[in-house]
């Protein structure tokens, strides 16, 4: 339940409010169609995890690698970049999110 | 007076003076030929040359040929995304073929996506983020042979008429093999201009030639004339 401890504004809030594999889904769906989900399924199928409020940053870190590598391999580096921060965005905590 | 209609030029030297300045924003153009014939070169470089000149963002999907290929050939024609900064943004690749490789890779099937709908939705998410001026599908042929429905025409027909909603004007690439199949005839109904290219054998040589077969609200020459590919534009020549 780590990232509880970063509801420090309303941003954060309004992410936990929501399910965050959606969230996710949804900010990659410009890339990935309607794909999005079943990427995130063999994202959690291939590494045993569960993308959602309780996931971890080493699972959250192992999503945005794999993610980023896709969306580079399928549109070039300055729209994987773009969904590298949306999607951190979504899932780490401010201190955490990368480019 | 009726107000001018607004139109997205080809900078197909040549082309846009013989169609009342450009292609009507917003339209569904269908740029039909046989392989080889330029027409993803055609497409490319009208998103290309609007995004350089008018800092338009455009969006090519491509279904068969790869992110890489497309980009390399378009380099090498003299259409490189490094000649202005953030123009690779702005000339959007996406390959949806690496993800279906990524589909099979993962032993996911893909018959149960519908990428016509997919498609859609890509846009419409695209649209969340970025300004979308053009689209270009390559190509229908490819996406159709994904799809298992039964009858594609009623899918295309709500395919073309989605598209048709978003104020960007859309260019589906055509592989015409000959034959008319899965209801070609729809499509072209449906499209607001039809682009077809040929390739027609003088002697020894092969050359290509373009014609504006149809372009809703526009006033355009019918003639097929010769189209020449110089370092990264292309140019009809003709009376």
């Amino acid at each position: 339940m780590w990232h509880k401890l970063y509801i420090c504004c309303t941003d954060c809030a309004t992410v936990m409010a929501k399910e965050v594999k959606d969230i996710v889904a949804e900010k990659v769906r410009w890339v990935f169609g309607d794909v999005a989900e079943q990427i995130l399924k063999i994202e959690e199928e291939r590494h045993g995890m569960l993308i959602g409020n309780n996931m971890s940053p080493e699972d959250a870190e192992r999503l945005l690698k794999d993610l980023k590598e896709l969306s580079l391999r399928m549109a070039g580096p300055s729209l994987a970049d773009r969904v590298c921060e949306e999607v951190s965005a979504a899932i780490l905590p401010p201190k955490l999110r990368r480019k | 007076m009726a107000e001018a209609i607004p139109r997205i030029p080809t900078y197909v030297t040549g082309l846009d003076a013989r169609m009342g300045g450009g292609i009507p924003r917003g339209a569904v153009v269908l740029v039909e030929g046989g392989a080889g014939c330029l027409k993803s070169t055609l497409a490319y470089s009208i998103l290309y040359q609007n995004a350089i000149r008018h800092q338009f963002h455009g969006l090519y999907i491509t279904l068969e040929q790869s992110r890489q290929d497309l980009e390399d050939h378009m380099e090498g024609l003299g259409m490189s995304r490094s000649v202005q900064p953030d123009l690779e943004s702005k000339v959007a690749i996406v390959d949806l073929g690496e993800l279906r490789g990524f589909l099979a890779e993962s032993g996911e099937s893909e018959s149960g996506t519908n990428w016509l709908k997919s498609i859609l939705r890509q846009i419409e998410s695209y649209r969340e983020e970025f300004p979308l001026d053009v689209f270009v599908l390559d190509s229908l042929n490819a996406m159709l042979s994904l799809h298992d429905k039964d009858n594609p025409r009623v899918e295309l027909f709500h395919f073309i008429r989605e598209l048709k909603t978003h104020p960007m004007t859309s260019f589906l690439i055509y592989e015409a093999s000959g034959g008319e199949g899965w209801g070609r005839g729809s499509v072209d109904f449906l499209a607001d201009g039809i682009i077809r290219m040929e390739a027609k054998r003088v002697d020894e040589v092969v050359n290509m030639q373009l014609g504006v077969v149809k372009m809703r609200k526009t006033s355009h020459d019918r003639s097929f004339l010769p189209l020449i590919v110089r370092k990264g534009s292309l140019e009809v020549v003709g009376k």
